[in-house]
């Protein structure tokens, strides 16, 4: 298993031939390159089965629908996630803690978890996608229609008649 | 009329005051910083659907009301589909009235939680007499003496009566019915079987069903995995919380509803 550190992009070819594992390197929007492990870039799905049909791994990957500051963090949780082992009890433990404390920074943020979110859909990253929709999905939990739409700045655009059949629907429920 | 519409929408917004000053803050705050993302409404509609579909239905019951865009999303038979895979299933336990030592027990039904504590308050569908027959998508169908045969939906209360056939009503009995959902066709079939008589439910087209109860069909069936059900390898746990629980529940004979891996066949007898 590879221990390259992340999102530093020098000495990505040393590193390579000391540790026998491929880098790959993944490029922002803004054309900011991000010098990652196999394992951590496999996370994603979609760069897994470029990877695996053989594709273009030595050109690197432009991602342009990810800006340089979504990348990072989805990388920081990339390199958690591929690079290292989650076989004892005790391993899982600090992985679980690790996706707490990263889902915590997030939700303070909302419109960076959106697009943490998105990039992670985009990536078909499964774990970070899971971790941020439910993260969403949470703060749904228990509130009133009108205090999800101030969370989430949703404009209200039903009609006095929506409105009306929807009360009368939830009088049955 | 055209008064009172507005008077419910002057309603509506003296109620939600506070928030739709909020809102128009956070839209002043938008159109300040034209490049920061605050909505929601920016996510993608299928990210947007991924984030609904892990909410129980009593949260999505709820957000009906958001806007348009969730509501479409949640009468979505599709998204339907999808919440049945993944909601959790929930144990539901149906105790049939009967008489035991000339004691008298009206039938009950205990809908678990996810905190595995009964939750009753969707009890008042089961009436003293009826007897549950069949389940399926967390709708179960109960019968009794009655002319009609019930399908109900426990997590909602609601519950829809279809009239028996009438060739049935001398020589009837529970066992000539079963319930059933055909995942090709989406239709809910309850059949009375011995009788060679089909009932077709199909809760979409059926003209006479309005659109709220087609709706709450709709949610009914996405309730499914909300409301069922333990298999019965986890009977004989649940049963042990039961009589920890209800103590004079084990007098009772109990049954577990369960919508089992053929839910699809049951009540499609070729007869």
């Amino acid at each position: 298993m590879a221990t390259g550190s992340g999102a530093a992009a020098a000495a990505a070819d040393a590193e390579e031939k000391e540790s026998g594992s491929r880098m790959i390197t993944l490029t922002s929007n803004e054309g900011k390159a991000f010098v990652v492990t196999e394992a951590s870039a496999r996370q994603s799905a979609t760069i897994r089965s470029m990877v695996d049909d053989g594709g273009c791994v030595d050109k690197g990957f432009p991602l342009p629908n990810v800006d340089s500051k979504t990348l990072a963090r989805v990388i920081q949780y990339c390199d958690e996630h591929g690079n290292k082992e989650a076989h004892t009890v005790d391993e899982r433990a600090a992985l679980a803690k690790f996706d707490k404390d990263f889902i915590a920074e997030l939700d303070a943020d909302k419109a960076f978890l959106y697009d943490v979110t998105m990039a992670a859909n985009y990536l078909h990253i499964q774990g970070l996608f899971a971790l941020t929709t439910q993260c969403i999905a949470d703060t749904i939990k228990g509130k009133t229609p009108e205090e999800i739409r101030t969370a989430f700045g949703i404009e209200y655009d039903l009609t006095a008649q929506d409105e009306e059949e929807i009360k009368e629907e939830d009088t049955h429920a | 009329m055209l008064f009172a519409l507005l008077q419910t929408k002057f309603e509506h917004k003296r109620r939600s005051g506070r928030s739709q000053e909020q809102t128009m803050a956070s839209k002043k705050a938008l159109a300040m910083q034209p490049g920061k993302k605050i909505c929601m409404t920016l996510l993608p509609q299928d990210i947007v659907e991924l984030i609904l579909v892990r909410l129980p239905v009593s949260t999505l019951l709820r957000c009906h009301g958001v806007c348009k865009q969730w509501d479409g999303i949640i009468r979505d038979p599709q998204f339907a589909m999808a919440h049945i895979q993944c909601a959790p299933r929930r144990p539901l336990f149906f105790f049939q009235g009967e008489n035991l030592v000339h004691l008298l027990y009206p039938s009950e039904a205990i809908l678990f939680d996810e905190a595995w504590s009964p939750s009753k308050w969707v009890v008042p569908v089961i009436e003293p007499d009826d007897f549950l027959c069949a389940s399926c998508n967390g709708l179960i169908c109960l019968y009794s003496d009655k002319s009609t045969i019930k399908i109900a939906n426990l997590a909602t209360g609601e519950c829809m009566h279809l009239v028996k056939p009438v060739r049935n009503s001398k020589t009837d009995h529970f066992s000539y019915y079963s319930f059933g959902f055909h995942p090709v066709t989406k239709q809910y079939k309850e059949n009375a079987d011995k009788m060679g008589m089909e009932i077709n439910l199909d809760l979409q087209q059926t003209p006479d069903l309005d659109s709220s109860l087609r709706l709450i069909n709709w949610l009914e069936y996405r309730r499914v995995l909300e409301i069922l059900c333990v298999n019965l390898d986890n009977m004989h746990e649940v049963l042990t919380v039961m009589n920890n629980t209800t103590g004079a529940a084990h007098n009772k004979e109990s049954h577990v509803a369960d919508q089992g891996t053929s839910s699809s066949a049951v009540g499609i007898s070729g007869s």
